[in-house]
């Protein structure tokens, strides 16, 4: 199959369904409309159901492969093993004890996936320490703004900032209401129309990356 | 002095890790128990809840993860604990991965059954719906198409709360739970706009700048993280953990922010003294 025709054949439903969904959307309440958009939604989330599978099975793919490459007695080699044990354990306690929202699934879940999401993030807190020690230093005036900004909403969002100093609560507030959401509301407004841009180009056919996985696949 | 400095802009990260580990441990140990003032977004929330008539639909959608349940731990649960001490209805769904199980968990704390609520026919929990904003929509514009079954395997047309509840035109307020920061998009854009539901979030304080965005207009309050929760337990008077996690908080922000301006006042010297040499 020609790239053209890849990429053409993705375009042409995509186009199809992004028409219904816009005019769904914008249109006064229509019934059949509604329910077309309801199919369409619906599918959305049985295909990315089917994507989490691909997922599944990608992983298994490349650490599996990584273990006959370099062997369950070298690092990486073992720590592609561990991965691979895990999806295995997870997966079958799933299976076999009938879902996730078993004793058993919520059991492992709570006392292995839990800890280790909850210790990664923590870690992640040292390192900002660290990090606040070694980058935040006042070379430039906008480094200025963002330290001085930063530190006084940090102090805001903590019970013993205002209980120091009771002004730091406005100061936050005023920082968090007008500096954040006047820049935040213009951020969302920018990538409302970028994304608007390259919806529209996508529609065309102009839009590069699916050009791109077409020619790729 | 200056060699002081010098050395201070080199210290190992270990002390400071080890630093911050003990003023972490101090307020957990014992609490400190500073006065905190409720915010506005947190009175919102909070009369918004306890406002809704009888008979009210409120939709809980779950994007708790597991590497962030203990920041927005202490807000849900204060929630959920505020919704079920109320005569409503409550469906929840998960949009991410993670949220089944730890609904479930956090249901088990409140246990909803000891507020007189029985399950399927004044709450019901449905899965994961994946897809992301696409999730969101498709529970918006047609729950039965979302999700055949509940939590449990029942056939969502024998639940008893489902028989008269389909879409959001039948939901009263929709309250998101989230952790990344743009998700908050999903529920304006699928749910605000073209039903015009009552929307309230639950979020870390790291993405609270980005629902500020939206208050008051498209989302009428926000709970922002720990500090969040511990205001809805003290408007509420509902014993919670929300008060312990702001106090480890409290003093681990601390030597964050006296870092960087160590880290400042040893930079400055640094680069003054080189100066002075030239």
């Amino acid at each position: 199959m020609s790239a053209t025709i890849k990429s053409l054949i993705p375009t042409l439903i995509t186009t199809i369904v992004a028409i219904f969904i816009i005019v769904e959307y914008f249109a006064p309440p229509i019934t059949i409309l509604g329910d077309i958009k309801g199919s369409f939604t619906s599918w959305a989330v049985i295909i990315a159901s089917f994507t989490m599978i691909l997922g599944a099975l990608y992983l298994v793919r490349f650490h599996g492969l990584k273990i006959i490459r370099e062997g369950l007695g070298s690092q990486e080699g073992l720590y592609s093993s561990i991965t691979l044990f895990i999806l295995v354990l997870f997966v079958s306690v799933g299976l076999a004890f009938g879902g996730t929202g078993t004793p058993q699934y919520n059991l492992i879940y709570m006392n292995i996936m839990k800890p280790i999401a909850s210790i990664t993030r923590g870690i992640c807190f040292f390192y900002c320490i660290s990090a606040a020690y070694r980058a935040f230093k006042l070379k430039t005036w906008e480094a200025g703004g963002m330290l001085v900004a930063g530190v006084l909403y940090s102090l805001r969002q903590i019970p013993i900032g205002p209980a120091v100093w009771a002004p730091i609560e406005h100061i936050g507030d005023w920082i968090l209401t007008y500096p954040n959401v006047g820049a935040t509301r213009g951020g969302i407004v920018a990538t409302a129309f970028g994304s608007i841009i390259i919806a529209l180009r996508t529609l065309y056919n102009k839009e590069l990356s699916v050009k791109m996985i077409a020619e790729a696949g | 002095m200056s060699e002081f400095l010098s050395k201070l802009d080199r210290i190992d990260r270990r002390w400071l890790y080890a630093f911050t580990i003990i003023l972490v441990i101090i307020p957990i140990v014992s609490p400190l128990g500073l006065p905190v003032k409720v915010s506005k977004p947190t009175r919102d929330f909070h009369s918004i809840i306890k406002d809704l008539p009888e008979g009210s639909v409120v939709v809980y959608e779950e994007g708790s993860i597991s590497g962030q349940y203990d920041v927005t731990r202490a807000a849900c649960v204060a929630t959920l604990k505020l919704i079920f001490s109320q005569p409503v209805k409550f469906v929840a769904f998960c949009d991410s991965a993670d949220g089944p199980v730890l609904l479930k968990a956090m249901l088990s704390i409140v246990n909803p059954e000891s507020y007189g609520k029985e399950y399927g026919k004044d709450y019901v929990i449905f899965d994961f719906a994946p897809g992301g904003e696409t999730a969101t929509a498709s529970f918006a514009t047609d729950m039965r198409k979302t999700f055949s079954t509940d939590h449990y395997r029942t056939p969502i047309d024998e639940i008893p709360l489902m028989s008269e509840i389909n879409s959001a035109e039948d939901v009263d307020l929709i309250i998101q739970v989230f952790v990344g920061c743009y998700n908050c998009d999903w529920v304006v854009r699928q749910w605000v706009v073209p039903y015009k539901t009552t929307y309230l979030g639950i979020t870390s304080e790291c993405c609270t700048p980005m629902i500020a965005a939206y208050y008051p207009a498209s989302c009428k309050a926000y709970l922002p993280g720990t500090i969040g929760a511990t205001e809805m337990e003290i408007l509420g008077k509902i014993p919670g953990e929300g008060a312990t996690v702001s106090d480890a908080k409290n003093l681990g922000l601390i030597p964050m922010i006296l870092f960087i301006i160590l880290g400042n006042i040893a930079y400055f010297s640094e680069r003054f003294g080189k100066e002075e040499e030239k």
